[in-house]
C-alpha cells in the first residue's frame, strides 16, 4: 500500500523522516518496497502489507501501526464538515437489506452536487498514491478508501428507479452492465445492490454503468456499507473483476469500516438517510 | 545444482532427512492442510498452476501418508511451495521431525529480474518436544554462515498461514557490510528465506497433538541464495542453458 507522508501526519504527528519511518515498520512486519520522492519535503512509502493484515491497507491502518511504534497519539483526519453549505431538503432513500447475512449494514447518504474536477491538494494525494483522479465525486469515494480502506460507492440518486436501495441477490438470468462497459451475467449466490427494478452494482465489486456519476448528476446517494468478504471475493473471482475495494473488504478491518465516522469524513456536506443493518457484535463503531 | 549440493550437505551434517516429493500435487496438501482452506486471501500470495485433471491411482498417497479418497480433491496443481511434503510426512512418521525437501515449484509470475514461474526451494521442518524460536534462529545462524561466511542473522515479523509466528530472516548485506548500497537498497540487509513456528492447525491436520509436540518450518530460495552468494542479478540467467554461465558452477 503506497502512504504518503504528509496524508500519514494528519493522523500522527511523528517528527521521523521516511526514512527512519519505513526501517522502523520494516522490522515491525510492514517490508518496504520503495520510497520515491513526491515533491520537495513529501514521499510516498510503498508496504507491503502481509495478508492477515488487510485492516493496514489504509493510511489510518498504517497510522495506528506508526502511532503505536513511535508512542505518540493517533489523531483523526480534520473533518467536520464545517463550512459547507447544507444539502437542501429532500425526500430520502428507502435502503432496505433482503440478504443481511452477506450484507450486515449499509449506510447512504445524500449530496447535492456539482460535478467537476476535486480540489489540487486532492487530486494531488490521489496520483501520488496512484489512484487516477476522475471527478471529485469518484475522486472523494477514492479518497475514503485509501484514507479509511472502507470501499465506498457514489450513484446518481436521479438514475436509481424508484429512488429506492435494495440489497438483495441476483435473481436467476439478471445482467449488468458494468461501468467498464461490459455487459455480466450474474447468478443468484452473487450479491447486488438493486433499485426498484434492476441491479445497479455488484457489491463490493463493481459499479452498473446506469447509474453511474457524471457531469448531469445533480444528487448523489454515497454507498458505505460491510459486505460479506468471501462472497465478494468469490464474486469478483467469478466475474474476473479484481478491483481494488474488493481485496480491502476484510471483517478484521472492521475497526475502520462502516464506522459511522466514514461518511462525515467525505467531507461534502451530507444529509444522512435511511441506515439499515446493525453492526455486528463486537464491532467498534 | 551447486547450492542445493551445499545446502543438503549442511543439513545432512545436522542430521536431516533429506526427501524429495511430487512436483504435480492437490490442492489439500498444497493448501487445505497448510491451514489454508478454500477462499482464504493467503492463497493469492501465492499464483497457482492448476491443472484440471486428477492424479492417477493416488500413487503418493499410498507411499507418504494415507490421505482418505474424500480429501484428495479434484483440484491437481503444480506445487507452489515443498512445504506439501512436509503434511505427506507427517502424515506417515510421528515426531521427532528434521527434514528438509529440496525441489523445484511452479507459481503463475511473470519473467522479470527476480522472478520465474519455476525455481527450485528447500522446505524445512523440524518438529519435536520444546522446540523453540530459539532453536530456529540457531539453525539460521549456522546455516547462514556456512553458505555465506562471517554474516549478522536478524528476524522480522511476517506472516504465513502455516506458520504462528512467521519471520522473514534477513542477513547482513556482503556488498557493503551493513552500510547500505543498491544491492541492499539501501538497508544493508538482505532478505533470504521464510519461516516460523508450525502453525497448530497444521499439526492438526496430521493428526499431530499441539499440545505435546512444536516446530519450526522454513522454506529457502536455491536461486536466491546463488544469486546473492555468487553475485547473479538475473534469476532468468539460471533458466538460459547459457555454457558459458552454467560452466562457471561445476558441481
Amino acid at each position: 500500500v503506497k502512504i504518503l507522508l504528509s496524508w500519514l501526519r494528519d493522523f500522527v504527528q511523528v517528527p521521523a523522516s521516511a526514512e527512519e519511518i519505513a526501517r522502523t515498520m520494516s522490522l515491525r512486519g510492514f517490508s518496504v518496497e520503495s520510497i520515491e520522492a513526491a515533491g520537495p519535503d513529501d514521499a510516498v512509502i510503498d508496504f507491503e502489507v502481509t495478508a492477515n493484515r488487510p485492516d493496514c491497507m489504509s493510511v489510518a491502518g498504517i497510522a495506528l501501526e506508526v502511532a503505536t511504534a513511535y508512542g505518540v497519539p493517533l489523531q483523526g483526519p480534520a473533518a467536520d464538515g464545517a463550512g459547507v453549505p447544507p444539502t437542501s431538503p429532500q425526500t430520502g432513500v428507502d435502503i432496505s437489506i433482503e440478504s443481511s447475512d452477506l450484507c450486515p449494514r449499509y449506510v447512504g447518504a445524500l449530496a447535492d452536487v456539482s460535478v467537476g474536477p476535486s480540489p489540487s491538494w486532492m487530486r494531488q494525494r490521489l496520483q501520488a498514491c496512484g489512484v487516477r483522479p476522475i471527478t471529485n465525486v469518484v475522486d472523494v469515494t477514492n479518497y475514503v478508501l485509501l484514507e479509511l480502506g472502507q470501499p465506498m460507492h457514489a450513484f446518481d440518486l436521479a438514475r436509481l428507479g424508484g429512488g429506492s436501495i435494495l440489497v438483495r441477490t441476483a435473481r436467476p438470468g439478471e445482467t449488468i452492465k458494468t461501468i467498464d462497459g461490459q455487459l455480466r451475467a450474474l447468478s443468484p449466490d452473487m450479491l447486488v445492490i438493486a433499485d426498484a427494478e434492476r441491479a445497479v452494482a455488484i457489491a463490493g465489486v463493481m459499479g452498473g454503468a446506469d447509474s453511474e456519476v457524471g457531469e448531469a448528476t445533480q444528487t448523489t446517494l454515497l454507498e458505505s456499507a460491510c459486505f460479506s468478504p468471501l462472497s465478494v471475493r468469490r464474486t469478483s473471482r467469478k466475474l474476473g473483476a479484481e478491483r481494488i475495494p474488493s481485496c480491502r473488504c476484510a471483517p478484521c478491518s472492521a475497526h475502520w469500516h462502516c464506522s459511522s465516522k466514514s461518511v462525515p469524513d467525505a467531507r461534502p456536506g451530507l444529509r444522512w438517510t435511511t441506515i439499515r443493518g446493525e453492526p455486528s457484535p463486537g464491532w467498534s463503531v | 545444482m551447486r547450492v542445493r549440493q551445499q545446502v543438503e550437505d549442511i543439513f545432512a551434517h545436522m542430521g536431516y532427512e533429506i526427501l524429495e516429493g511430487p512436483e504435480v500435487e492437490d490442492d489439500y496438501h498444497n493448501f487445505e492442510a497448510l491451514n489454508m482452506p478454500a477462499d482464504h486471501p493467503a492463497r493469492d500470495m501465492q499464483d497457482t498452476l492448476y491443472l484440471g485433471v486428477p492424479i492417477m491411482g493416488g500413487t503418493w498417497g499410498a507411499h507418504c501418508g494415507h490421505v482418505p479418497e474424500a480429501q484428495v480433491r479434484a483440484a491437481t496443481l503444480l506445487r507452489t511451495h515443498t512445504s506439501a511434503m512436509q503434511i505427506r510426512y507427517m502424515k506417515t512418521f510421528p515426531p521427532p521431525v528434521r527434514l528438509i525437501v529440496p525441489g523445484r515449484v511452479y507459481r503463475r509470475d511473470n519473467l522479470d529480474l527476480s522472478h520465474t514461474p519455476m525455481f527450485q526451494q528447500f522446505e524445512g521442518l523440524v518438529v519435536g518436544r520444546g522446540i523453540s524460536l530459539a532453536d530456529l534462529k540457531g539453525t539460521f545462524d549456522a546455516m547462514l554462515r556456512e553458505l555465506f561466511g562471517d554474516v549478522r542473522v536478524r528476524l522480522r515479523p511476517s506472516f504465513f498461514p502455516y506458520t504462528e509466528p512467521s519471520a522473514e530472516v534477513d542477513i547482513s548485506c556482503q556488498s557493503c557490510g551493513g552500510s547500505g548500497c543498491g544491492t541492499c537498497k539501501h538497508t544493508g540487509w538482505l532478505e533470504i528465506l521464510g519461516s516460523g513456528m508450525v502453525h497448530p492447525a497444521v499439526f492438526e491436520a496430521v493428526g499431530y497433538d499441539p499440545e505435546e509436540v512444536t516446530g519450526f518450518a522454513f522454506g529457502l530460495g536455491m536461486e536466491r541464495v546463488a544469486m546473492l552468494k555468487y553475485g547473479v542479478d538475473d534469476i532468468r540467467l539460471f533458466y538460459e542453458n547459457d555454457l558459458r554461465f552454467l560452466e562457471q558452477f561445476p558441481l
